[in-house]
């Protein structure tokens, strides 16, 4: 969610993400082949609750597609990556279709950084750990 | 002395036996494909009355002979019924269905044979009458209906000819071999053009346009504009792809952001027209400003000296909406950048206008090869120069549906092609987001929009259309669906923070309310305004709800919200995953209604 006003810097926000998507998919067996989503390094600007103007705030996002996993077992996964997340401490939000064998699920940390995990057409996982929203340290301008 | 008489009924019977359904299979292709429209439903009619006047006149000319055969008091044979009904096509098909080539060209060549065979059959049947006594009319009615289809088979082969040199790509799975498609504007205006109605004038107002002149295209877009025809998308698009391609330069050349914001035509050929009309405006603007700012200076007092604000003040409007233009410019240009980039599509710029209030209308991807198209139509307070919200809000969905469905092709838009009510226009009628004024006319130009989609999208490319309307927005939306009933429109509808859709029941959408998709944040004032129309967040309405979490009116596109993945999912078609806020507790809602007790 668009938070606001969080005190990260873009490498802080990169870095705990990426450290919460190692936490979250530890020991998944068989282990999943990460591929990158290359919309996760694209600019991610907060669009605030009111208005389309940008705020000049952003998020980090890391999205990835989860490979090599058994079609009819994305279940038993998602129940790996939410034992994970709720082990480090963090909160389960949503959890969705599991006994359908496409789950869904939200998460979120006590500071502010968001996970989702859905099953894609092709019978994959997608997970998602996301920032909340910060200035930059070159902020991109508002639009006039 | 019936004999002469006998020996003529055998002889038109069997004339009958063997031309009387020379129509027949011609006749039931047009009957099944007159749903194209355009041109095809009253080819089709047409037809189908030919048919129904060769067998009237065979079945008119035993009857006669039999009648004489009777007053010479012998028993005459009983005339046979050869008249039957064909029942017209009229059900809709899904928005992106194509019209099968080979099933045109069997037409053609049906209408070809009858061309050949009827004429001769009509001579006959003449000389018959003639012997008998009977009238020749039936002959010549024969012999009419195969001039007829020998003349429309000539005409559907040379517009097919057409077609296929200046549309090769229509052909591209095989050079005409079977499975490829015309699009049904296509088929309606351009292969039945000669029959399409054109009770607007486009037809006549495109065929002086082919010549070179480019206002006559304005006055199309006017047409467009005020959606007088739900048909005009496919004859412009039939029009264009009919035309040489030096014409077409030609007219791209002379008015190119005219060419560019016409619906129909190609999405590649709008965005070249428009970038191309992007650069030109922006360095006009930059010229004409420039002008202005001269002008501004020449003025400035020299120090110490005052001068009335009278004609400055006009000066200074003038240039601030110069810059306000230069704004939209850069806008899009902006948004133009997000494409080709960290895994996302080309953008293409489908319609730019920094007049007025300004168009703006990016695709993040192609629609017309898209399996996945999503069109989002925002709301109060939107415009181009602050609208880098809004083609965000299409980039994340493009983000989502790849996310979800990797292996498909999308398109996601943003149309920023109304005039989306402003603050400051809260008590100007029609354009007030207090009424539906705005939403009324901005629908027109998204029915119209839409029907651009339809036209220009390849036919043999298996798609579903997703719109998403956003506040206001989703009043635009829900207007333009109800110009377009039938799901014409679109597969799927989904509104979020809406006020309202102007129509009482989510079967008033002209879709399956199993279709209609509705999502509010909690803390979103605005999904519960409930201005126009009935509330359609209240289960009465009938629309399907997705959970939202809390996030105001505007949190609905965060990459990892789930209004944002359940959107995802009605756009790639996973319905299943799209997931529904649980049914109310209505015993602790009861129990929170009841008074506190006091200490």
């Amino acid at each position: 969610m668009t938070d606001g006003g969080s005190k990260l810097t873009e490498a802080q926000a990169t870095a705990r993400v990426e450290e919460l998507i190692r936490q979250v998919v530890s020991g998944i067996t068989p282990k999943p082949r990460m591929e990158l989503i290359p919309t996760s390094l694209a600019e991610h600007p907060c669009i605030p609750n009111e208005g389309s103007a940008l705020t000049g705030e952003i998020y980090v996002v890391r999205s990835y597609h989860l490979k090599d996993l058994p079609k009819d077992g994305l279940s038993a996964v998602a129940e790996k990556i939410r034992g994970n997340w709720e082990s480090a401490g963090h909160k389960i939000t949503m959890t969705y279709r599991f006994d359908e064998g496409e789950p869904r699920l939200s998460g979120e940390t006590s500071d502010g950084f968001g996970l989702a995990l859905d099953s894609t057409v092709e019978k994959e996982l997608a997970l998602l750990v996301q920032s909340p929203c910060f200035r930059p340290s070159t902020s991109p301008s508002a639009t006039p | 002395m019936a004999a002469p008489l006998l020996a003529a009924y055998r002889t038109v019977a069997e004339l009958a036996e063997t031309h009387a359904s020379a129509l027949d299979k011609a006749a039931q292709s047009m009957a099944a494909s007159a749903w194209v429209g355009g041109g095809a439903p009253r080819f089709g009619e047409e037809l189908i009355e030919r048919r129904r006047r060769l067998q009237a006149a065979f079945e008119q000319t035993l009857t006669e002979i039999a009648d004489l055969i009777a007053k010479r008091g012998e028993t005459p044979p009983r005339p046979p019924r050869l008249s039957s009904t064909i029942e017209v096509a009229t059900a809709t098909r899904a928005a992106f269905a194509g019209m099968d080539v080979e099933a045109m060209e069997r037409l053609t060549a049906e209408l070809d044979r009858a061309g050949h065979t009827l004429p001769e059959a009509g001579s006959r049947l003449n000389a018959e009458c003639s012997a008998a006594c009977v009238a020749a009319t039936a002959g010549r009615t024969v012999g009419e209906a195969g001039t007829w289809a020998a003349t429309q088979a000539g005409e559907l082969r040379k517009r097919m000819e057409v077609i296929k040199q200046t549309g090769p790509d229509l052909f591209a799975s095989g050079g005409g071999d079977m499975g490829a498609d015309l699009a049904t504007g296509l088929v309606g205006y351009g292969l039945f053009g000669a029959f399409a109605p054109d009770a607007n004038g486009a037809g006549t107002l495109l065929a002086q346009a082919r010549t070179g002149d480019p206002k006559t295209l304005g006055k199309v877009l006017e047409l467009q504009r005020q959606d007088k025809d739900a048909g005009l998308a496919g004859r412009v698009g039939a029009w264009w792809r009919m035309l040489d391609p030096a014409a077409r330069q030609r007219l791209i050349d002379k008015a190119p952001g005219v060419v560019g914001s016409l619906n129909g035509l190609p999405s590649a050929t709008r965005d070249s027209a428009n970038r191309a009309f992007l650069s030109l405006e922006e360095k006009r603007l930059r010229e004409e400003r420039a002008e202005l700012l001269k002008k501004q200076d020449a003025l400035r007092p020299p120090p110490g000296r005052f001068m009335g604000v009278g004609g400055k003040t006009a000066l200074g409007t003038k240039i601030a909406e110069y810059s306000t233009m230069l704004a939209r410019v850069e806008a899009v240009k902006a948004a133009r950048a997000d494409g080709g980039r960290n895994g996302r599509p080309p953008a293409l710029l489908l319609a730019f206008d920094a007049t007025g209030q300004g168009r703006a209308v990016v695709s993040y991807g192609d629609p017309d090869t898209a399996n996945h198209v999503t069109t989002y139509v925002p709301g109060f307070t939107t415009t181009i120069e602050g609208g880098g919200g809004d083609f965000k809000r299409a980039l994340t969905t493009w983000d989502q549906a790849y996310r979800l469905s990797p292996g498909k092709r999308t398109a996601s838009i943003a149309w920023l092609g109304y005039d989306a009510p402003q603050m400051g226009q809260v008590f100007t009628p029609g354009h007030t987001v207090a009424f539906k004024g705005a939403a009324e006319s901005g629908a027109k130009e998204l029915a119209s929009f839409v029907d651009g989609l339809r036209a220009s999208h390849a036919p043999d490319v298996p798609a579903n259309l997703t719109m998403v309307g956003h506040s206001y927005g989703s009043l635009t939306t829900g207007q333009a669906a109800v110009r377009r009933p039938f799901g014409k429109l679109a597969d799927d509808l989904v509104f979020v923070g809406s006020p309202g859709l102007g129509v009482d029941h989510a079967r008033d959408l002209g879709v399956d309310p199993a279709h209609v998709w509705i999502g509010g944040a909690p803390d979103d004032f605005v999904a519960q305004i409930g201005a126009f129309g009935e509330d359609p967040y209240a289960p009465k309405f009938g629309a399907r709800h997705f959970t939202v979490e809390p996030g105001g009116h505007s949190a609905y596109w965060d990459d990892r919200s789930e209004s944002l993945r359940n959107i995802g999912s009605v756009v790639v078609g996973e319905y299943e995953s799209v997931k529904i806020p649980p049914a109310p507790d209505l015993a602790l809602m009861k129990y929170l209604q009841q008074p506190v007790p006091s200490e």
